[in-house]
Order: structure tokens, then C-alpha cells, then sequence
């Protein structure tokens, strides 16, 4: 199977899709990466006016981003377990 | 407790130039490579977003309050609104389709390049964000003294100046 066809099976009408004009196809599979850039952008802008000396800005800039993904990982697995494991389990009355 | 920054007066022409484009304030300020990391961050955003919402993620007339923050951006999110307009609800760019049905009747038209779900949310939060950190930097741009980027020389980062309190 090439790569255009792996590709298109992840997201299917990738290879008719007009970048910035049309939405992305199959957002709704992979929405959950969309928390990396998020992360990179946020803290590439932030850093750039917090950090004083600009050499260490790309040790800061990987820093502060995996810091947000791993707290928006921390926050997604505490939420699955109070409304997926604990909250069933409390009783109804 | 970190020492408290020297008082910089206010520059309104930075302020406004980082509007104008993104870094731009830091870049006429004489920190060029300030504004260009800055410029990346933003621009990072900007473009996600609209890459994955489309240009429907910027829409200043049915997603005002949305626009209000995205427009931290400056004119580009100005001119992606324009192009949304000219475009995909022109019909020029897509043919447009009847929606099943609608809450006031009458018949109601959209772009075939419409988003929704997932692409509308994260496009239009992307551009938000984009918007937001924007202003952030245009207030950095603002009170930062001018061509201040050269590294520190003779000490290390982090170190304070000989005779400093």
C-alpha cells in the first residue's frame, strides 16, 4: 500500500482536500494532536517575551510545551476516571 | 523573589506595529530576533488553525465574539474574514448547498467548504489563541527596551551584573 493510500485511509478525501480553504478531513479522528502545535505555538509566542537570554529559548520553549501536553494528558486521564470509573460506581439513591 | 524589571516608558508605535504583524514591534525596536521567535509562535497558530477550520474559522460577522480575540491577530485575521466572505460564502470558491432545515424557514444557503465539529472548534480556537498570545507579545513589544537582544557578555546566564542589588 503506498503512502498516499495509508494516508488517505486515516483520513479519508485528503487527496481532493484544499489546505486552507476547506477544513482538514477526518479532524474528528485525529483532533487530540492538534494539542501538540497548540502547545508549541502557545509556548514559542510566550517564551519569546519571558526569556531573557534568547540562546536558551528553544530548551525553554520544549520545556514549556511538554509541560502543557502532559498537564492536558494529566487533566484527560483524571476526568476519564470520575466520569467513566468512579462516578457509575456511586449509588444512585 | 525575582528582581523587579527596570521601568521602561510605554512605546505606542511598537505597541501598534506588533498589530500591524505579528513581531513586527519587536523587529522596528531593534530586537530582531525576539520578534521573529514571536512571529513563529504566532504565525504557528494562525496557519494551524486555519489549516485545519478553513477559512470559515474566521468569520467577523457570525462568530463576532470569537473575532473580538482573533483580531489580536491584526490584519491578517482581518483579511482571512475578507477572504471568507469573497470566497466560500460568495459560492466562488465551493457551490453552495441548501441546509436541511432551519430554525427561522425560509431557505438557507452555505458553502459547500463549511466547517463544522471538531474542524470549526479548533480552527476558530487556534486563531483565537493566535490572537491572544498576540497581544501579549504587543504588550512585551510595548515596554521592552529597544535592541536589548545581544546576549549578556562576561557573565553567565542567569548571573547578575557585578555591584548589582
Amino acid at each position: 500500500m503506498s503512502a498516499l493510500a495509508a494516508l488517505a485511509e486515516v483520513a479519508p478525501g485528503i487527496l481532493a482536500w484544499k489546505p486552507f480553504l476547506q477544513p482538514a478531513p477526518g479532524v474528528e479522528r485525529w483532533w487530540w494532536l492538534l494539542v501538540v502545535p497548540t502547545a508549541v505555538g502557545v509556548a514559542l509566542a510566550y517564551k519569546s517575551t519571558r526569556t531573557r537570554e534568547l540562546a536558551l529559548l528553544p530548551r525553554d520553549v520544549v520545556r514549556m510545551s511538554v509541560q502543557i501536553v502532559l498537564a492536558m494528558v494529566g487533566i484527560a486521564v483524571f476526568l476519564y476516571l470520575l466520569v467513566i470509573v468512579l462516578l457509575p460506581r456511586l449509588p444512585v439513591e | 523573589m525575582p528582581d523587579a524589571p527596570n521601568a521602561q516608558p510605554f512605546r505606542p508605535v511598537s505597541f501598534l506595529l506588533g498589530w500591524v504583524f505579528p513581531g513586527l514591534g519587536h523587529i522596528a525596536a531593534g530586537n530582531v530576533r525576539r520578534g521573529l521567535y514571536a512571529m513563529a509562535g504566532v504565525l504557528l497558530l494562525f496557519v494551524t488553525g486555519i489549516a485545519v477550520g478553513g477559512l470559515d474559522c474566521v468569520d467577523r460577522n457570525e462568530d463576532r465574539l470569537w473575532f473580538i480575540g482573533q483580531a489580536g491577530s491584526g490584519p491578517i485575521a482581518f483579511a482571512a474574514s475578507y477572504a471568507n466572505d469573497g470566497l466560500l460564502k460568495s459560492g466562488s470558491a465551493a457551490p453552495m448547498v441548501e441546509m436541511p432545515s432551519s430554525q427561522r424557514g425560509g431557505k438557507v444557503t452555505v458553502s459547500a467548504f463549511k466547517s463544522i465539529a471538531h474542524a470549526n472548534d479548533f480552527g476558530t480556537l487556534l486563531v483565537f489563541l493566535a490572537g491572544l498570545m498576540n497581544i501579549c507579545v504587543m504588550l512585551d513589544a510595548g515596554v521592552r527596551e529597544p535592541s536589548s537582544d545581544a546576549p549578556v557578555s562576561g557573565r553567565r546566564v542567569g548571573e547578575r551584573k557585578a555591584g548589582a542589588a
